[in-house]
């Protein structure tokens, strides 16, 4: 590959998406529309408290408390419509096996690895674990051209003959989506599948998902395999993150797919049709959940994504501050991809009928919608308790006090019952403790949720820039590009 | 502008000091002046000499002294002309001093301006050139730019135009190979598509080969027994004839056929996926039924039809109840009027619900009394606790039906048990009344059958479903602690013992599926009695008013063997036959490893041994509802002896092979049912209406209704409904305003006086929040009544009694006996003082 076509192919990476359907690039955050809705609904809540305070306030926290109480509910709803049977697509380990080699399709295996040096020698023993014909796996490791110690690692390694060694000409943003996208411009597999470098899938995976997608045929556009923790009883953080990645992908995406509804996909372990993902222009570079955004688009293009009964394992963030970061960047990537997909409403409901509509704006609005809303309810709370219980009554009047009281009872009641399920359902009751202390947990995604509202709003110019800092800034142990959810 | 002192004002100050100081030297003058005349004596010549020269001397001196003052005065005109001139110079000099300042000032003024404008003039001179200059520089500059420009997008049209070629020449190779993989995958899906299509042919085929053979083989069997039954008739005319009909054993092979359709539960996604024609129905929904032979197609409209049968024999029922026979139970009562108090009371607020009982009841008492203006007999006549009672006991005959259909008990049996349970004289009584005992059933059978479920299919939903139930039912009842001890055991056992991993393993999942079927019902624990404490100051007010209750009434269930001998004998009538279906079910529970009997066991008996050992010890009642749980458990076990699906017994076996067969073994069972059910029914009708079994509710309603000799409106009931009428309509009268009667509602006249009021309002309820201030200083807080039973029994350990001892007997001094209400029924005679000053030491003193 000479430098000019290494050119023509980082243009179309990044700037792709954004010059073929500007309406659903991040490029640029808020639309005209938006601000202006934005500006004119600040300007209400302003002049109300001017006139009337108090009122404003009690239809304040009366929208609020209904918000709140149906966006726990819909989580219960996703549990509950999980736990049939069918939401997940199974192939089973027979069949899997049972369909000659010559029968399968090509795979590629796109991994993005920048700054991973200390991981390269487990990644190539991982990836050798696949049962997959070597000749139809093309594995593309894709580093930053000037990430010399990782380039060092990947050839001391001496990795086998399906694996290429794809250098990316540095450039701007330095973001895993614009890494994928260079790889899949090299890509020659009918099908793709991401995985982050430190993963460890189940060596079956790939037969699995490429059963399941011949069977699920056309409609079905991605396969989303379920996501898990190896190191979940390291500490307090990782026992947390691994009953909320069991939650997230036995309850919340299998309900999900089960509803037809957009699925904010992880970040690694999805595999899909190269075709599907070439045409609807792959992966916006400049979301900072680029996963969740690509779920939600191929579900305005009509297709439909199945969450694959195969685990991969990855490895949890276990330091506080680290969590934080990375949470932070998600919720501003959930925030980013809702405002990105509800710049236009209309076109949205037209695309996906008001069921997926009303999904989306519950799960991918509503995920950093809980976190922000909980502490302002937990403070409220904790006024009502130790405080000025005047003051709080007069804010919850007759009708909103039931809805105020469901909404403290009955949404922490579920939210910690499902927490204790889940822990249940992978099947570690050495996590209890730690699912019963999970309010610590929420309290730790809300400081996430502010500190992404408040970067969202004050440094809306400098996304890219807060973007790289978090990006440069990994855990020294196991650094990581992009988001893994 | 500066501020200087003008020249002239100094020198003016100084001239007049200088006069000052002249004048006094003239006034010392004056006063050394010496004395002029003398007078002429004898020695006249030398006298006169002497005078002559004296006044020669004094002439000259005189003269001297004008001339000298002659002189002073010249010197001080002239000193003071001096000044004069000297001033007159000053102010000279300091005009043209002045005059010289400003004309210098003027000049200098000029020649600055003169020197600007010069400046002036040369600056814009100069900035004419630049600008000249400038603007030469611009238009060179701008026709460089233009210059430069054109050539740049001259340049950059062409690179775009290679750009473009070049992406073009990308794109088409990307193309190509998208359309040749699409064209791969088309080629794949068609072939898979065929293959599935082929699969499904195959299998239509082989189904309507078997459908064929299996008519086919009926049309010869029927013709066979047709030939028969005319062989076996002739035979007969002529001679005694035996014959027998083959075992048709097809059927039986369909019926595996049938079996194995698929959408049939059971089956994992991927067979799924090969027989149907949509891709996507993998993940579609479906009902998650269990693959009972028997139900499929049935249970909906069966489901429908039992639960509006029930709900409408249930609300008539309570209907009858409330208006033509005056029934409400107390305690319905009690708890509707809870549910009132926080919609309707002169404090409404939702700890008015109060802590005596749990509030279950109440908050669905409180639900339907939203719509009181529509119909107040739903408060008056407590047909809102009727009503929630009745969709309760509607709920649980579902639950019960529902727990039977999933055990696999064919349609009949099925159905006469469902029947025979929601018809059963204390279902029916409960199900009308508007006691918890309705709910409690519903949300306990509810467990049982989700439990049942779990245990069957080992999901995580039914689990919880139970477990959500479990909660409810102790919100409902306190008794549910027993049933949650027993059932959380049990779940944790079968949970270890089950399951083909190592015993670590299992006890991990035992443990996690303990803690997620036991957390609803301990939050539901742990929060009741939180919200009890915060407002009560009690963890468990229920159980402490229970206590006070049995004290006070001095209750006496005489010694342990005699409550044994109550309770074996209450048990006994409520389901006779119990033990010995229990016997037979546990025996074959052991020979078949099922451990179905276990739940309805653990659940509902666990329920039932908690008021089983709570009236051992003394600590309950001798009510005949505490038992109630023992009418469904034995309803259920009957329902798993019957169960038929998973017999291994050859005689049933074939007898099900055959449609006959069938036949008469679901009517066999039916019986069974019948038989194993109905004679509960007259043990219990006695006991229900006998004093010392049916104690409570059942013995003191009934009784009167079915006692000949008393016509309706003489019943018990009926007195206490009318005084209480009495009171509300004397009330009601005297026109008061809100929070003007004290009274204390644990006296259940007084709850049914609030509930039939007008004007509820114009009580104040130890459930307001002010109660203990207004009860303390009624004038002060505008009350004006006391409405109050006589200190005696319950009564006297209300809040009132306890303020005011002697209130009823005695009165006090700043209170007035106005009424007195005639007792009746359960109601004692009220009496009602007017508060007509401040108590001692309280208010206005």
């Amino acid at each position: 590959m000479d430098d000019a076509e290494a050119k023509v192919r980082l243009q179309a990476s990044i700037s792709g998406l954004a010059e073929r359907v500007p309406l659903v690039s991040a490029r640029a955050l808020l639309s005209t529309g938006q601000r202006a809705l934005l500006l004119s609904c600040l300007a209400v809540i302003s002049v109300g408290f001017l006139l009337a305070p108090l009122t404003t306030l009690r239809v304040l926290v009366g929208v609020v408390s209904v918000l709140y109480i149906t966006l726990v509910s819909y989580r219960f709803r996703l549990f509950l419509r999980s736990t049939r049977e069918g939401t997940v697509v199974r192939v089973s380990e027979d069949e899997a096996r049972g369909i000659p080699d010559g029968m399968l399709p090509s795979y590629t295996l796109l991994i993005p690895a920048y700054r991973e040096s200390e991981v390269i020698a487990n990644l190539l023993r991982n990836v050798a674990r696949l049962e997959y014909p070597a000749d139809r796996l093309q594995v593309l490791l894709l580093v930053e051209a000037d990430d010399q110690q990782t380039i060092e690692a990947v050839v001391n390694a001496e990795p086998g003959p399906q694996f290429e060694l794809v250098l990316i000409p540095p450039s701007e943003p330095r973001t895993k989506p614009k890494a994928l996208n260079f790889g899949l411009s090299l890509a020659t597999g009918q099908l793709i599948a991401v995985y982050d470098a430190e993963d460890i899938p189940e060596p079956l995976q790939l037969r699995r998902a490429a059963i399941a997608l011949a069977k699920l045929g056309g409609t079905f556009g991605c396969l989303q395999s379920k996501l898990s923790y190896h190191n979940p009883t390291q500490n307090m953080i990782t026992k947390w993150f691994a009953i909320e990645y069991a939650m997230w992908f036995s309850f919340f995406l299998p309900g999900l797919a089960a509803m037809r509804a957009p699925i904010p996909l992880g970040g690694t372990s999805n595999h899909f049709r190269r075709s599907s993902l070439r045409s609807m222009g792959a992966w916006d570079p400049f979301n900072v959940t680029e996963d969740a955004d690509l779920g939600v688009r191929m579900a305005r293009e009509g297709y439909a994504i199945g969450v694959l009964e195969s685990t991969t394992l990855e490895e949890a963030n276990s330091d506080f501050v680290n969590w934080v970061r990375q949470r932070s960047r998600w919720y501003k990537g959930y925030l980013q991809t809702f405002i990105v997909h509800s710049r236009s409403p209309r076109k949205f409901l037209r695309e996906t009928g008001w069921r997926a509509t009303a999904h989306f704006g519950l799960f991918v609005g509503g995920t950093p919608m809980l976190a922000l809303l909980s502490p302002l309810f937990w403070l409220m709370t904790f006024l009502w308790f130790f405080g000025q219980p005047s003051f709080i009554e007069s804010l919850f009047p007759g009708p909103l006090y039931y809805v105020g009281l469901f909404s403290l009872t009955l949404g922490n009641f579920l939210l910690l019952y499902l927490t204790l399920i889940s822990s249940r359902l992978v099947q570690r009751t050495d996590l209890l403790v730690a699912a019963f202390l999970i309010p610590l947990y929420w309290l730790m995604m809300s400081m996430a949720a502010v500190k992404a509202a408040w970067q969202l709003v004050t440094q809306p110019a400098h996304w890219e820039k807060t973007f790289h800092g978090l990006d440069g800034t990994r855990p020294t142990t196991r650094p990581a590009p992009g988001s893994a959810a | 502008m500066t501020f200087t002192p003008t020249p002239t004002s100094r020198p003016a100050e100084v001239t007049s000091l200088d006069v000052l100081s002249v004048d006094s030297n003239q006034v010392g003058d004056t006063d050394r002046m010496p004395h002029l005349e003398e007078p002429q004596s004898g020695r006249s010549l030398k006298r006169r000499q002497r005078s002559e020269r004296r006044q020669r001397r004094s002439e000259g001196k005189q003269r001297r002294s004008e001339k000298k003052r002659r002189l002073e005065a010249q010197k001080r005109a002239d000193t003071q002309r001096r000044l004069e001139e000297q001033r007159r110079l000053d102010a000279q000099q300091r005009l043209e001093e002045k005059r010289r300042v400003q004309a210098q000032r003027q000049l200098e003024t000029q020649r600055r301006n003169e020197e600007q404008q010069r400046i002036e003039a040369h600056r814009r001179l100069e900035e004419k050139q630049r600008l000249d200059t400038q603007r030469q520089l611009e238009e060179r500059r701008r026709a460089e730019e233009q210059w430069r420009l054109q050539a740049q997008r001259q340049l950059e049209t062409q690179r775009r135009l290679e750009e473009q070629q070049r992406i073009e020449a990308h794109r088409r190779l990307e193309e190509k190979q998208r359309l040749e993989t699409q064209r791969q995958l088309e080629e794949r899906r068609r072939h898979d598509e065929q293959k599935r299509a082929e699969e499904q042919r195959r299998l239509r085929a082989q189904y309507e080969l078997a459908t064929q053979r299996r008519l086919e083989e009926q049309q010869r069997i029927e013709a066979q027994r047709r030939l028969e039954e005319k062989q076996r008739l002739e035979t007969q005319r002529r001679l005694d004839g035996r014959q027998s009909v083959p075992e048709n054993r097809l059927q039986e092979e369909y019926r595996d056929v049938e079996q194995q359709r698929p959408g049939d539960v059971g089956l994992s996604v991927d067979r799924q996926l090969k027989f149907v024609d949509q891709p996507q129905v993998g993940i579609q929904e479906r009902a998650s039924r269990l693959s009972t032979p028997t139900v499929t197609g049935h249970h909906i409209g069966e489901g429908q039809v039992v639960g509006v049968l029930s709900f409408a024999l249930y609300s008539s029922l309570a209907a009858l109840m409330a208006f033509v026979y005056h029934i409400y139970p107390i305690d319905a009562v009690a708890r509707m009027a809870n549910g009132f108090y926080v919609l309707y009371s002169s404090d409404p607020h939702l700890a008015a619900i109060g802590f005596v009982w749990n509030p279950l009841q109440s908050i669905g008492d409180l639900v339907v009394l939203l719509f009181k203006d529509a119909w107040p007999q739903l408060a008056t006549r407590d047909m809102a606790g009727a009503l929630v009672s009745a969709a309760s006991m509607t709920g649980a005959v579902h639950q019960l039906r529902s727990a039977l259909r999933e055990r696999g008990v064919d349609t009949g049996p099925r159905l006469v048990l469902t029947a025979l349970f929601a018809i059963s004289p204390m279902i029916l009584f409960y199900a009308a009344d508007g006691m918890s005992e309705a709910l409690y059933l519903f949300t306990l059978i509810a467990t049982t059958r989700y439990l049942l479920r779990w245990y069957q299919k080992r999901d995580l939903r039914s689990l919880v479903y139970a477990a959500t139930a479990l909660g409810l039912a102790y919100l409902a009842r306190n008794e549910a602690l027993g049933a949650s001890v027993a059932a959380c055991a049990l779940v944790f056992l079968v949970s270890a013992l089950q399951g083909s991993e190592s015993l670590r393993m299992r006890l991990k999942g035992a443990t996690g599926d303990t803690a997620v079927f036991a957390f609803p019902v301990t939050v539901a624990v742990v929060g009741w009695s939180l919200c009890s404490y915060i407002i009560t100051g009690q963890l468990f007010p229920q159980s402490r008013a229970n206590s006070i209750q049995i004290k006070v009434t001095g209750f006496n269930p005489g010694d342990i063997a005699a409550r044994f001998v109550h309770e074996l004998t209450a048990l006994g009538a409520l389901a006779p036959l119990l033990p010995i279906v229990l016997a037979f079910v546990l025996v074959q529970a052991v020979r078949r490893r099922d451990g179905w009997v276990l739940f309805p066991l653990a659940v509902l008996g666990g329920g039932l041994a908690f008021d089983l050992i709570g009236y051992l010890h003394g600590s309950l009642f001798d009510w005949l509802r505490f038992y109630i749980l023992v009418i469904p458990l034995a309803v259920l076990v009957t329902g798993a002896l019957l169960t038929t699906t998973r017999t291994k017994m050859p005689a049933l076996q074939n007898g099900l092979a055959t449609n006959a067969g069938r036949t008469w073994l679901a009517i066999g069972m039916s019986a069974a049912a019948f038989a194993l059910v109905i004679p509960s029914f007259f043990t219990s009708s006695i006991a229900m209406v006998n004093k010392s079994i049916g104690a409570g509710e059942t013995s003191e309603y009934l009784r009167p209704i079915f006692d000949s000799n008393k016509p309706i409106q003489q019943t018990e009931a009926s007195y206490s409904w009318l005084s209480v009428q009495a009171i509300d309509s004397y009330l009601s009268g005297l026109h008061l305003k809100a929070n003007t009667v004290i009274v204390d509602d644990s006296n259940t006249c007084v709850a049914n006086l609030i509930v039939q009021s007008s004007n509820p309002k114009i009580f104040v309820i130890p459930n307001d929040r002010y109660f203990q201030r207004v009860a303390a200083d009624p004038l002060t807080f505008g009350a004006s009544y006391f409405l109050i039973p006589p200190e005696s029994g319950l009564d006297a350990t209300g809040q009132l009694a306890a303020e005011y001892p002697s209130m009823y007997d005695d009165g006090y001094l700043w209170t007035r006996l106005v009424r007195q209400f005639a007792g009746g029924g359960s109601c004692p005679p009220f009496r009602l003082f007017q508060v007509t000053g401040h108590q001692p030491g309280v208010g206005g003193y």
